[in-house]
């Protein structure tokens, strides 16, 4: 029986390896270049996407990576995670897991995975799922397998491809783009000195890019997002239409047009909220000043609450949702900040922006969608306000580390204008400690210390101001060195 | 039960702040619960809450989640009303409802659903009244009352109608500064619980379950089906193990035979020590934990052949081969620290929160928990010490007490090194972790080292380390050993330099700052730190007094530190040694703990003062 048993098993391991030399795909972990394996935890032995651009508002993308982890550190191309929503569909997965010689051991498909809920740690309530799935090893090293299906409803950006080299190198990368002449792509490749190949086949042009062997190269910290240094294949769209959408994304002042009637309300209030609203200014002569007032009035009045529901990427709540629930996520209290000036005579435009203190900022040459946060831009002469209009307690006009520096698409009735947002210099942003040290006759001492900041450091002490006494007193132990104060007022 | 919502009292509109808790955010005037059964004997709760917030920081709570266990429909949310109280820019009172829109509902997890809302205009001052109805199949859902919460509460409240018939018994945990008021009603077969004025318990460092802390009432009552039929009502311990080791979803799974298990490895094994060993160790990297906890298995053999489980499916997993393997094992039901201390009084499964194996080789017990990739076999699970386990076993079921006075979190510090003109410091350095304290590194290490490398050194801005060697990761018994050089440029100030050595210890910041404590420190276990430590001084560097000796022990003893530094020729040296002989500490206790803590952080942190002769 055992020798029976052996040739058939034999048999069905050439057929096998037949079929992989067809797809030049290997999931022996013993053919790994050493040149390869220096640094990495995992060597990505094919990452392959085929996108399929069908129409403005649907593409199918095709993915395909096999990936061998060489040990426990590269555990994390065991975890699977897709995220998902009602544009975006993840069909035909299909997870498969091979030994150290390359002999499947384990095949997972979609039943197998858990799904919830996506929390991005900000949101209250997210449209998005996740599904996850935990694939384990048999040992190391071992070879992951992934296959599946994004069917897009709807999209703005096209998928980049990107190759993750910080801890793995990848042997085969290849993404081919297939789009419907009349729509075609624009494309450019960042760290990676790589052409496509074009062809056309009837009315479909296909793009197709190439690289080998891309060896390890680690991020360091306190650069800019890991986006800015990675391989990658952009992708632009021309033309696209989400939820119905149809916009262009050729340049970014059409991306612009796209996104300025979801900040058109007609009327968001009433004759006698209006009176009111001017009545607020009525003493106040400047620009800034009305600003000012208005702003604070905000400050004192709404609150940030993140709800992402719909096309709610893009849409804000109406003003007056705002005016009688009195919060709102970025979009919506910035749409309702442009509402109240727009009462006092005062025009302001919501500016796009991909907020966070290491983002790389928008490129000019390159409109796509990077945004992931809303702000509003004031026209002053030659002194421009910016209101940041989550906060609660931030001076007015004062950006921060989250929007300052980067580039913000500002939403104008003629189209969006890609602007710099102002950047803050170090004098700005200063931690003044002083501390008045008391010697006793036995050499010890008593401190009295006390802290004033600017810019960023005086929200991070407002922020302090408004926590319980033992939290305060832990910021002083934990973030700025001290010993446990005796006393604390 | 309709209740109108949204009257607010004078007292409660002009409440500034909460006078029992002055220091909180916001405050919960009331929550008042009533449980009842309906025809279908489910367990229909009504809730209605009222809370104010206080201050800027309190606005939040007004982002209210309601979680619930929607695995199987067990159980659903209905009926969910809300008003606020709040002003208007002339600082009238206005009232607003919550609409139905703004309600969400979500599942969250494989097991539990969430609906969400948040109020409208919510301002410091505003008060929040929301009522909703939680449906559950049946009175198997009973949870116990929380008189207490993270905010502090006027008034808590909760009537739970008993269904008819049935045996019905209860505990109060409670502080004694704080009454309660218990009302039974023998006509309607309910009972009335009260408390009021219980000040917010908030999260505290060492501190084990926040629930043990809570003011609590805990229900046992007899298990009901659907139909409000009664099962039989398990009154001891001794006939709860004995009905456990005949479910279905517990004892029979310990004598199903499981396919494909690669017995030859141990069969072969020398001793039942070794055997023991490797069962453990090959459940542990076949199985993976779904994380989810459970005590049961719906079936070891699907499990098995999946590689994947819930604690449940694998414990039971290696039980069952330990048992096959003839070894002396049980199932040990456990409640970790964090899960909360288990009550002996009443045999109440809820408490426990896993299954592990308990086992005895020639006297000598050991616990075994297959879903814990990282403790060594000779220790027992760091989150199981000091709390109790039940052994299941028909004959001989006994609760025994888990704790470990023999090994502790051991750490050695060793540093050589020499100084020079210039006030740099090089030289070698070895750090020990034993035992507990090598668990957790252990892990840490393995996910990534580079991550660990750096960590390492993160915490001494100056120092530059090199050469990292770790040794002594597969080894049970050997601590995990860090080799490498060291160098650092000493602080000079004018003719002096500051010559710090609290380095590896651990010991960076003091984890004990708020004023007040409410919960036992639970260390888990004990501690030690030892830090040796020799520094060569240059013929210009020279010591302007040498820094005190220092003892400082606690009036109980059980907290020991001192620091000894002495000078030979052109040699400083310097001993340090902490140590913490309890792992437990009681609320009462608080005080001397942070001041030893207090002092052990001077102690560590002062700097030698070296003077630059040149």
């Amino acid at each position: 029986m055992k020798c029976i048993f052996g040739v058939v098993f034999f048999l069905l391991f050439i057929g096998n390896i037949n079929s992989q030399q067809k797809d030049l795909v290997t999931y022996t972990a013993f053919t790994i270049a050493d040149s390869l394996k220096k640094d990495a935890n995992a060597i990505v032995r094919l990452d392959e996407g085929i996108l399929d651009v069908v129409s403005n508002s649907k593409y199918i993308l095709d993915v395909h990576q096999v990936v061998t982890i060489l040990n426990a550190e590269g555990a994390y191309h065991l975890k699977h995670t897709l995220g998902f929503d009602k544009f975006y569909k993840i069909e035909n997965v299909e997870i498969k897991v091979y030994n150290e010689l390359g002999l499947l051991t384990k095949k997972y498909s979609r039943k197998d995975f858990d799904v919830q809920s996506a929390y991005d740690g900000v949101s209250f309530v997210t449209d998005e799922k996740l599904m996850y799935l935990y694939s384990p090893a048999p040992g190391y090293p071992c070879t992951v397998e992934t296959n599946y299906q994004i069917n897009a409803t709807g999209y703005i950006d096209l998928p980049d491809w990107r190759i993750n080299n910080n801890n793995s190198a990848t042997e085969v990368f290849r993404y081919t783009v297939k789009v419907p002449e009349e729509i075609d792509i624009r494309y450019r490749t960042i760290n990676l000195m790589i052409s496509p190949l074009v062809t056309s086949e009837k009315k479909t042009k296909i793009y197709k890019w190439e690289a080998n062997n891309i060896s390890v190269k680690r991020l360091e910290e306190g650069g800019y997002e890991a986006g800015r240094y990675l391989p990658a294949v952009q992708i632009g769209a021309n033309r696209f239409s989400y939820d119905g959408y149809d916009g262009e994304l050729n340049n970014w002042k059409n991306f612009g047009k796209w996104s300025y009637p979801f900040y058109s309300e007609k009327k968001p209030f009433s004759d006698e909220r209006m009176n009111e609203l001017r009545a607020m200014t009525e003493k106040s002569g400047t620009l800034f000043e009305k600003v000012d007032v208005l702003y604070s009035y905000l400050k004192k009045n709404m609150r940030y609450v993140s709800i992402q529901l719909g096309i709610g990427g893009f849409k804000p709540f109406s003003a007056r949702f705002v005016d009688e629930k009195k919060y709102g996520d970025c979009k919506a209290l910035t749409n309702y900040m442009r509402n109240l000036l727009a009462v006092v005579g005062i025009p302001s435009y919501p500016a796009l922006i991909n907020a966070g203190y290491n983002k790389f900022p928008a490129d000019s040459l390159f409109p796509s969608s990077p945004f992931n946060h809303v702000i509003l831009c004031i026209p002053n002469k030659n002194d421009t306000i910016w209101l940041e209009c989550t906060s609660n307690n931030a001076r007015t006009g004062f950006l921060g580390s989250f929007t300052e520096n980067k580039r913000a698409l500002v939403i104008t009735e003629n189209g969006g204008v890609l602007v710099n947002t102002p950047p803050s210099v170090a004098a700005n942003n200063k931690l003044v400690i002083n501390n008045d040290i008391f010697l006793d006759v036995d050499g010890g001492a008593k401190v009295n210390t006390s802290l004033y900041g600017t810019g960023d450091f005086l929200l991070l002490l407002e922020e302090q101001k408004s926590i319980k006494v033992d939290e305060q007193k832990e910021f002083f132990v934990k973030y700025l060195d001290y010993k446990t104060p005796d006393d604390y007022k | 039960m309709e209740t109108p919502i949204g009257n607010f009292t004078t007292e409660e509109i002009n409440l500034k702040e909460c006078a029992f808790d002055k220091d909180a955010d916001a405050v919960i005037i009331s929550h008042e619960a009533v449980s009842n059964f309906n025809e279908e004997y489910n367990l229909v709760t009504d809730h209605k809450i009222k809370l104010k917030i206080l201050k800027e920081k309190g606005i939040e709570k007004a982002n209210i989640k309601i979680r619930y266990y929607s695995d199987k429909d067990f159980e659903f949310i209905s009926n969910l009303k809300a008003v606020i109280l709040s002003y208007n820019d002339d600082h009238e009172i206005v009232k607003s409802n919550l609409n139905n829109k703004n309600i969400y509902n979500k599942k969250i997890h494989k097991l539990f659903s969430e609906i969400s809302f948040t109020m409208p205009n919510v301002k410091v001052g505003s008060i929040i009244e929301y009522t909703y109805t939680s449906i559950m199949k049946h009175y198997g859902g009973l949870d116990s009352w929380y008189f207490q919460n993270e905010l502090p509460v006027m008034l808590s409240s909760y009537r739970l109608y008993i269904l008819p018939g049935a045996e019905f018994a209860y505990t109060v945990y409670r502080t004694s500064d704080f009454p309660i008021e218990i009302k039974p009603h023998s006509q309607t077969g309910s009972i009335y619980y009260s408390m009021k004025n219980i000040p917010g318990l908030r999260d505290e460092v060492y501190m084990g379950a926040a629930r043990d802390y809570l003011q609590r009432v805990n229900f046992q009552l007899s298990n009901y089906d659907n139909n409000g039929i009664k099962t039989k009502y398990v009154n001891t311990w001794k006939q709860l193990a004995e009905e456990l080791m005949m479910e279905k979803l517990f004892g029979t799974q310990l004598n199903k035979t499981l396919p494909n298990v690669a017995k030859t490895s141990w069969e072969t094994a020398s001793s039942p020590d070794e055997k023991m060993k490797l069962v453990y160790n090959y459940v542990r990297s076949n199985m993976v934990w779904d994380n989810i906890y459970s005590k049961y298995s719906s079936s070891i053999k699907d499990a098995w052949e999946k590689k994947k489980g819930n604690g449940g499916d694998i414990n039971l997993i290696l039980i069952n081969l330990l048992n096959e393997a003839g070894l002396d094992v049980s199932p040990m039901l456990v409640s970790e620290r964090d899960n909360g201390k288990v009550d002996t009084t009443y045999p109440y499964l809820d408490q426990f929160n896993k299954v592990v194996a308990y086992v005895t080789i020639n006297g000598q017990s050991y616990i075994l928990d297959a879903t814990d990739k990282q403790t060594p076999l000779h220790l027992i699970p760091f989150s199981l010490l000091n709390t109790k386990g039940f052994i299941v076993d028909k004959k001989n079921s006994r609760f025994v007490t888990i704790s470990n006075s023999k090994t502790r979190n051991l750490n050695v510090v060793s540093i050589r090194a020499s100084l020079d003109k210039a006030g740099k410091m090089r030289g070698v350095s070895t750090v020990s972790n034993y035992d507990y304290s090598k668990i957790q590194k252990k892990e840490d290490y393995v996910s990534s080292k580079t991550k660990y490398q750096e960590d390492f050194s993160k915490p001494y801005s100056a120092l530059l380390i090199d050469s990292f060697k770790v040794d002594g990761l597969d080894s049970d018994t050997l601590p995990l050993k860090h080799d490498f050089n060291m160098s650092y440029e000493l602080t000079k100030s004018g003719d002096y330099y500051l010559l710090t050595y609290n380095f590896f210890t651990g010991l960076t910041k003091n984890p004990f700052i708020s004023n007040n404590r409410f919960s036992t420190i639970d260390f888990g276990t004990q501690y030690t730190c030892i830090a040796n430590e020799n520094f060569a001084l240059p013929d210009n560097l020279q010591l302007e007094t040498l820094p005190k000796n220092i003892k400082l022990v606690t009036p109980d003893n059980s907290m020991v530190a001192y620091r000894e530094i002495t000078k030979e020729e052109n040699t400083l040296r310097i001993n340090l040694k902490i140590e913490i002989n309890k792992s437990e500490y009681s609320a009462n206790e608080y005080a001397m703990v942070k001041d030893f803590y207090n002092k052990v952080f001077d102690t560590l942190n002062e700097p030698i003062l070296l003077k630059d002769k040149l």
